[in-house]
């Protein structure tokens, strides 16, 4: 069980599905896959983008956001 | 309901309320201390803690690590009436508010979404309203209880806000290194380090039982917190542990026992007051201890009965303290904080049964009374005849 950090970047922000803005950080935890409905950050071909994981898709897991650190 | 706490850390409080007040202070080491060469450090800026100077440091070693930085005599008049403003921004967003120190405090937030949105937007009008009425920065944790919200706003720090969603605590502790996290003193950490756990994650590799049996109930909450279990409720009241703490630093170093039990005396005597004075008993005392080389260790102990007599609570402190001074080292601090007390019975009993004890009761009460008239000289206490 390892967690890092992920800055948002406008690209992820734009496929954050509301659940994170540009500027923010990412919890992320890593090594394990995700469960249905946990919020997961995945790669799809060169894109990573926000889902609530359903289990379906090709995609590559890169983590679950287990929280969110944003400046005030 | 989902429960939402959010721990509210002011950043640098004590150099940051210097500098409002002083603004040539700015970007400067600030290091906020009692007077020198005995004074202790009560605070030191960020620039200052770069340095080396940490809080509890004799004012002497802090000069000697921080040749630059500014001492500043404590004003806890000032001290109090920012934090006063402080927590009266953050009485508007939830009845539930619990005062952990001047500088930080828990809101429980559930609930209260419906009326100021999510934790980061009522995070971010909690923070703009500070600085707006203030001039002060926080740093905020939001979690679903006390002790990962308190761990979040320290991970967050300086004007940043970590939201940790529910279900997710132990793997937000996991990483946490086992001297930060809030649960673990200074002495348990080294010991805990001993023993080849670092990091809160490497707790929940034992059982509960093992650490119950190795350091009783507080082991137990130990292994419940790196899971991130921690049920207890937000009080609407200055935490006790603040407001109950008598602390004395020794003027010189002392290291014969009978002079470290009189002040030990002294300082049931101020706790004694404290307690009769919110007409409080007390159940457990902690005993904080400092040595001269800056080691400090912890002991708890429980009283047979719940009391506010003096003189039992120094029996209960005195085995305490026997338990704790185990080094022919010198003393520097010698703190008691009273950590669970319950309310004095107003009802008196109808016939008086057990006389001396009534007689002690009215005796505590008249010397606290004549010690309120007359602070310094009349009734003298008995821990200052031996010295």
């Amino acid at each position: 069980m390892s967690m890092s950090y992920r800055k948002v970047d406008s690209l992820l922000s734009a496929n954050a599905s509301g659940e994170a803005r540009e500027g923010d950080s990412l919890l992320i935890e890593r090594g394990r896959a995700p469960l249905d409905g946990e919020l997961a950050l995945v790669r799809r071909g060169a894109v990573e983008l926000l889902h609530r994981w359903c289990g379906e898709g090709d995609d590559e897991v890169v983590g679950v956001v287990i929280g969110i650190k944003r400046k005030l | 309901m989902e429960r939402r706490i959010l721990h509210i850390n002011t950043d640098d409080f004590y150099a940051s309320v210097c500098r409002l007040r002083d603004p040539a202070l700015r970007g400067r080491a600030v290091v906020i201390a009692g007077s020198p060469p005995r004074g202790m450090v009560v605070s030191a800026s960020y620039e200052a803690r770069g340095e080396g100077v940490v809080q509890g440091m004799t004012v002497s070693s802090a000069r000697r690590l921080c040749s630059r930085g500014v001492f500043v005599p404590p004003d806890w008049q000032l001290f109090r009436r920012v934090s006063r403003a402080v927590f009266g921004v953050l009485e508007r967003y939830s009845p539930v508010i619990e005062q952990a120190s001047l500088d930080e405090g828990y809101i429980d937030y559930t609930g209260c979404g419906r009326l100021f949105g999510h934790v980061l937007d009522a995070g971010t009008k909690i923070k703009s309203e500070i600085a707006r009425e203030t001039g002060l920065a926080v740093s905020v944790g939001a979690a679903a209880n006390k002790l990962v919200s308190h761990v979040a706003s320290r991970t967050a720090k300086r004007a940043h806000l970590v939201d940790v969603y529910t279900g997710y605590e132990k793997p937000f502790l996991a990483p946490i290194p086992i001297d930060r996290f809030p649960i673990v003193d200074i002495g348990r950490a080294s010991l805990l380090q001993e023993l080849g756990i670092s990091r809160v994650g490497d707790v929940l590799l034992f059982t509960e039982e093992i650490f119950f049996v190795c350091f009783g109930t507080w082991g137990k909450r130990l292994y419940r917190g790196a899971a991130g279990e921690d049920h207890t409720p937000v009080c609407s009241r200055l935490a006790p542990q603040e407001r109950m703490r008598t602390e004395e630093i020794l003027e010189p170093d002392r290291v014969s026992r009978q002079r470290l039990e009189a002040v030990l005396y002294r300082l049931a005597e101020g706790t004694g007051e404290k307690l009769r004075s919110e007409r409080l008993l007390a159940r457990s005392l902690v005993l904080e201890l400092r040595y001269a080389d800056g080691a400090e260790v912890v002991g708890k102990g429980r009283l047979s009965e719940p009391g506010s007599d003096d003189l039992r609570l120094y029996e209960t402190l005195r085995g305490v303290f026997a338990r704790l001074f185990t080094r022919r080292v010198r003393v520097r601090c010698l703190a008691v904080i009273v950590s669970a007390t319950e309310p004095e019975p107003i009802q008196r009993e109808l016939f008086v049964t057990d006389v001396a004890r009534e007689r002690t009761r009215y005796l505590r009460n008249t010397l606290d009374t004549l010690r309120a008239r007359f602070p310094r000289g009349v009734a003298p206490a008995f821990g200052k005849a031996i010295t």
